[in-house]
This record gives structure tokens, sequence and C-alpha cells, in this order.
């Protein structure tokens, strides 16, 4: 009986050992986070919860009633379904535990589970439970996914960038090339990932190229350099490179820049070309410059020589026969002499206007006001003092130019002004200036004779005149004179007139 | 006559020849007058060579020299003339119808004593032919006591 008894006692005693087991058993069951299941093994392939832990339904967001009592294939959405069963299958069959990882979609969303099945067996050997459990990385996938996607993401714009990128290990090998870098490189990205910069391009080593790569490398600070690279076959290619240390070695950024060197060389030689083409035609000039310094030599001597002879033959004729000539003979005489001399003074004003084009200038500060003053006092002789002439002479500025050039405008202007007022009883010459943002302009304004606006365009022509030489005496190269001179300085002429009423004589020069 | 120097008129053109003997007559000019017809007769003349090789001692008073001539060209006469000790102290005269500005520099360069743009109008070159003749022929060289000799010798 004390036996009994004490069976009895052990067997209570043992009793409570299981309870306070199973209840301990059951709070780890139902506090545990990862998910742990009970399986029935059911005829063909059937799987049935028998119990599913609380942390099941948080994960998930399924009821107990969608699950428990329920077939597996009622609870596991389609999609990992057949890889559930599977693993239960290989883990019956194996029997030992089975590892995976599986996604499945529930009301609470994608999760990412890492599962462990082990199968139960009875005392016949058969499999008639399984016991699972899931362990949730969700958030691991997550964010290993983001990193994935973010690599990814990166890789693909290095990928299709329009510059070269590659990646070159510290032991020199490519370990990644975009496909600008391959087509750059002139070779196949599987040809070059994995192998040596030195395999690939022998002789690289000695390349200034090479010892920056080597510096980034070993100094980890970023270089940039231009690079002529010359090709296995012979062609040479530019390329700004810029070199950027990363965890893996050195990144290169890779720019083509070959065309534009090959346009600027192109340009180079266009413009020495250019230049070649300019020096010949200033040659060409000059020599043209020559053959009319030669030619105006030869019209200065050789059209002068028979003038003079004309004219001097002439007056001895007079001295030797002027008893026996006539009033007429005497008259003709006296024309052939004077024609003589209008000719050659023809002859002298052509010379001197060709002169103004082959002089060279020379450009000095010019005090005009100083200047116009002098040419008036200059030409105040001429006109005997039997002129009554009101001088309006404003302020004047200096300029930069050729001051006997200059002074030649004004002489021709301003003596023009005299010579055509010549019928006024009192005349009125302005000299004046206006100041404009680039240039000076000048005019010499005169009460005289004018003359008509319809043939303004021949007054600045070489021996172009408005009035008859008995008039108003002069060949009419002045003004092609002035008109030249002042398109040396750079500047224009015109002028505006009315017949009786007077003319303006403008010209401009440049601001200096 | 030894000690009446002569003047040297180096000039191709007849025409001109002609003239400027008229003006030198013009104003009476004692001087024998001298004419070369081109540069080589010119250093012919002042050097004593070829036809001039027993010409009468002494050099001419003064040399209206042209400035373009055949053969040799004035520059040339002028250049050899003044590089010679002996000759180098006679007065040259530029008589050219030349406004040139190169040969206007290179005769003076060269040590020309005057320079003439022959006039178109004779009377203006009368009055140049007087100025200068007679400056250096007769003011510079006072004419002997022994009174005027119109004799004039053409060579050619």
């Amino acid at each position: 009986m004390l036996g009994t008894a004490q069976d009895i006692t052990e067997r209570k005693r043992g009793e409570e050992a299981l309870k306070a087991s199973e209840r301990q058993i059951s709070l780890i069951y139902s506090n545990v986070s990862d998910i742990i299941f009970y399986l029935a093994v059911e005829p063909d392939d059937r799987f049935r919860f028998l119990s599913i832990n609380e942390a099941f339904f948080k994960a998930t967001g399924l009821t107990e009633n969608q699950a428990v009592g329920k077939l597996v294939h009622e609870v596991i959405p389609e999609p990992s379904l057949a890889l559930v069963i599977g693993n239960y299958k290989k883990a019956m069959q194996e029997k030992k535990t089975v590892k995976w990882e599986e996604v499945s979609v529930y009301p609470a969303g994608k999760k990412y589970g890492e599962v462990v099945i082990t199968p139960m067996f009875d005392a016949r050997g058969n499999c008639t439970h399984l016991i699972g459990a899931v362990h949730d990385i969700t958030e691991r996938k997550r964010a290993e996914e983001e990193i994935r996607n973010a690599e990814m993401r990166y890789r693909t714009t290095l990928d299709h960038m329009l510059e070269s990128c590659q990646i070159i290990g510290f032991d020199w090998r490519y370990l990644y090339l975009n496909d600008v870098a391959a087509k750059q490189g002139r070779r196949l990205k599987e040809e070059l990932l994995g192998r040596t910069m030195m395999e690939i391009y022998p002789g690289i080593e000695n390349t200034q190229m090479f010892a920056m790569i080597r510096r980034c490398m070993q100094e980890r600070i970023p270089h940039r350099m231009e690079n002529e690279f010359t090709f296995p076959d012979g062609t040479k290619g530019w390329f700004d490179l810029n070199m950027e240390p990363v965890p893996e070695g050195t990144f290169i950024l890779s720019v083509d820049v070959t065309k534009e060197k090959l346009q600027a060389e192109q340009l180079a030689k266009h413009r020495e070309h250019l230049e070649e083409l300019v020096s010949e035609r200033t040659a060409q000039l000059e020599a043209t410059n020559k053959e009319l310094e030669a030619f105006s030599y030869s019209v200065s001597h050789d059209l002068r020589a028979p003038l003079r002879h004309i004219d001097g033959y002439v007056d001895l004729l007079q001295k030797h026969a002027v008893s026996s000539l006539g009033d007429k003979s005497r008259h003709y005489l006296k024309t052939i002499s004077e024609s003589a001399k209008h000719m050659g003074r023809l002859i002298d004003d052509l010379l001197a206007f060709s002169h103004i084009n082959r002089t060279e200038m020379r450009t000095t500060t010019v005090d005009l006001e100083r200047m116009v003053k002098e040419v008036v006092n200059g030409l105040l002789p001429d006109t005997n003092g039997n002129r009554n002439i009101d001088w309006h002479i404003d302020k004047l500025p200096v300029v930069q130019g050729d001051a006997s050039l200059l002074r030649l405008v004004f002489t021709n202007l301003i003596s023009n002004a005299v010579k055509y007022t010549s019928t006024r009883k009192e005349a009125l010459i302005e000299i004046d200036c206006t100041a404009h943002e680039h240039e000076n302009v000048f005019f010499v304004r005169d009460n005289g004779v004018g003359f008509d606006m319809q043939y303004v365009d021949k007054l600045f022509g070489v021996f172009q005149r408005l009035h008859r030489s008995e008039d108003f005496e002069g060949v009419g190269i002045g003004l092609a004179n002035v008109r030249r001179i002042i398109h040396r300085h750079g500047g224009k002429t015109w002028a505006e007139g009315a017949p009786e009423r007077g003319a303006t004589f403008y010209f401009s020069l440049p601001a200096p | 006559m030894d000690n009446l120097k002569s003047i040297l008129l180096v000039e191709d053109n007849i025409k001109d020849v002609e003239l400027t003997l008229e003006a030198l007559d013009e104003y009476n000019l004692v001087n024998e007058v001298v004419v070369a017809r081109d540069g080589v007769e010119a250093l012919d003349y002042l050097f004593q060579r070829g036809d001039y090789r027993s010409r009468p001692e002494g050099n001419p008073a003064v040399v209206l020299l042209d400035l373009k001539l055949p053969k040799v060209d004035g520059l040339e006469v002028l250049r050899q003339l003044k590089s010679d000790e002996q000759l180098k102290i006679v007065p040259v005269v530029m008589l050219t119808s030349s406004r040139e500005e190169y040969d206007l520099m290179e005769s003076y360069k060269l040590g020309v004593n005057a320079y003439v743009v022959k006039p178109v109008d004779f009377q203006e070159f009368v009055e140049a032919i007087k100025k200068l003749s007679i400056f250096w022929a007769i003011m510079n060289e006072p004419p002997p006591s022994s009174g005027r000799d119109r004799s004039r010798k053409y060579t050619r």
C-alpha cells in the first residue's frame, strides 16, 4: 500500500511536473515571436493545421478560424504552396528537418519567412505530424532589397552614362565597365572584365595615365588629366580623365575629346592656310602697289617732259618771232602754253592723289582746332584782303590721325569754302564738330554758290567738277583727296547743299 | 680759258639739252658747257677716261645731273662722283622730272648739293637754272677779271 501510495504520490508529482512543463511550453508557445505550428499528415499529401501560435495571426493578419483545422492549401497562398508542400514531403521522406526561405502574401502584406519543418513519426515509423517554425525575415529582406535596388539604380545609371566609366581594382583588374568604356577602349566588355590593364594594353604601365591611376590608388585623392592614348593599331585618341578613389580601387570617368582635338587641329590648319593666303594676297597687293609706283614714276617723268618741251619751245618761239606774229598767233601760242601748264597741274594732282593712298599713315595726336586756325591763317593772303569773310570756328577736339593728311582735308574744304563764296559780299564760313558715341562729325559750311543735290555723288570723284573752270578755277581733285584721307582714317564723307544757298561738307572720324 | 671752269650737263633728252642751254644762255652764263648724254659719258668726262682722256685738266664748276639716264643712271654717277676724293667737292645739282620721295632721299644721302624738279612752266625752269647754276658756277667761283667769254662747246 505504501508502495502504491508512494506510486500514487510519485504519479501525482509526475503529473504536476508535466502540467507545469506544459504550462511553461504553452506560455512559450503563445508568447514567442516566431511562428510555431503543428500539422497532421493526411493521405494524398494533405496537411491540416492542428494548432498555430499567436505569432502567426499577428504576422499574417489571418484569424484562428481561417487557419486552425484547415488544410495547408486552404491557408497558404498559391505561389509558395508548391514549395511548401514539396519541402514537407522532403522532410517526411528524408526523415529530417528541412529549412527554406519563402515569401507569401497575406492580408497583413508580403511576408518573408525562414521556415524550419520537422517530421514526427509513430511507433511504426509512419510520419503522422509535422512541427514547423517560421522566423519572420521580412524586415531584413526589405533592407536587402532596398540595397539591391539602390545598387541596381547606380549600376543602371553608370551603364547608361554617355561617358565612359570603369572601376579598376587594386590589382589592376577591370572590375566594372560600362558599354561606352568598352567601346572607347575598342574591346568587348567580356574581354576586359577580370583581366588586368597590363594584360590588355601591354606597356600601359609606362604611361603617364597609369602613373596617375597608381597615385589615385595609393594616395586616395582624385586626379584629373587630359590623356593622349595610342591604340594597339597605332591610331590616337584624346581623353579627358577623372580618377576618383573608390573602396574597390579607382573609378575612372573618361570623356572622349578626340573629335574636339581633331577639330581644333583642323582649325589651326585652316588658320595657317588662311595666313598663307593672306600673305600671298599681301605679296600680290604689294607687287601691284610697286607696279603702281613704277607707273606713277613713269607718268611723273615721261609725261611731264613732253609738256615741258611744248611750253619751252613755245616760249622760245614767242621770243624769237614776237615781232613777226599777229595778235591771233600770239593768242594761239599763249593758249598752247596755258594748256601745257594745265596738263602739268593735272598730272601733279593725280600723282599727289595716288600718293595719299601709297604713303604710310603716321598717326599722332592732332589738335584740330589749332590746325584749322593755322589753315585759315594760311589762306588769308590768297583772299588779297579784298574779301569780307565772317569766320565761325567752334571748339574742335584733339584726335588721333595723320597730321599732314588731316591738314590737307581742312585745307581743301576751307579753301573750297573761300573759293565758292567769292561771289558773296559777306561770306560766312562755319567750322564745327558734334560728338557722337562712336565718332566725331565735323563740318565746313558756307553761304556760297552751293550745288544741286542731284549731282552730290559726283562731288567726291576724281576730276569731277560742278562749276565751269572760267567761274571757279581748279582741277576737281580736292574732294577726292578728302574722301580718300577720311576713308583711310576709318571715317565717312558726305555733303548737303542747294544752288545759291551754300554747301555743307561733312566728315566723320572714329572717336578715340 | 684754263681758269674758267666748265659746267657739265648730263642729260639724255636732246630737247631738254637745247632748252637748258637756252636757259643758261638767257642769263649770259660765261662758262663752257659740256654735255654728256648718258651716265657712262658723264663718268668718262669726270674721270678723264675714254674720249675725254685728253681733256683739259680741272673739275667742272658744277654738274647738272639728270636722274634718269641710259646705261648708268644719275644716282650711280652721283655715288661714284661723291666717293672720289678729287671729285667729291664738285657741287652737283640734280635736275629731274621726278618727285618720287625715294630719289630725293637717296640723292641727299649720297650728298647732292641741290635738287630741282623741272617744272612744266619754261619760265620757272629758266628761273631755277638761273638760281642754281649762277650760284654754283659763278657766285661760288668768282669769274676771272678777264671778262665774259660766250664761247660754248657742245660735245656731240
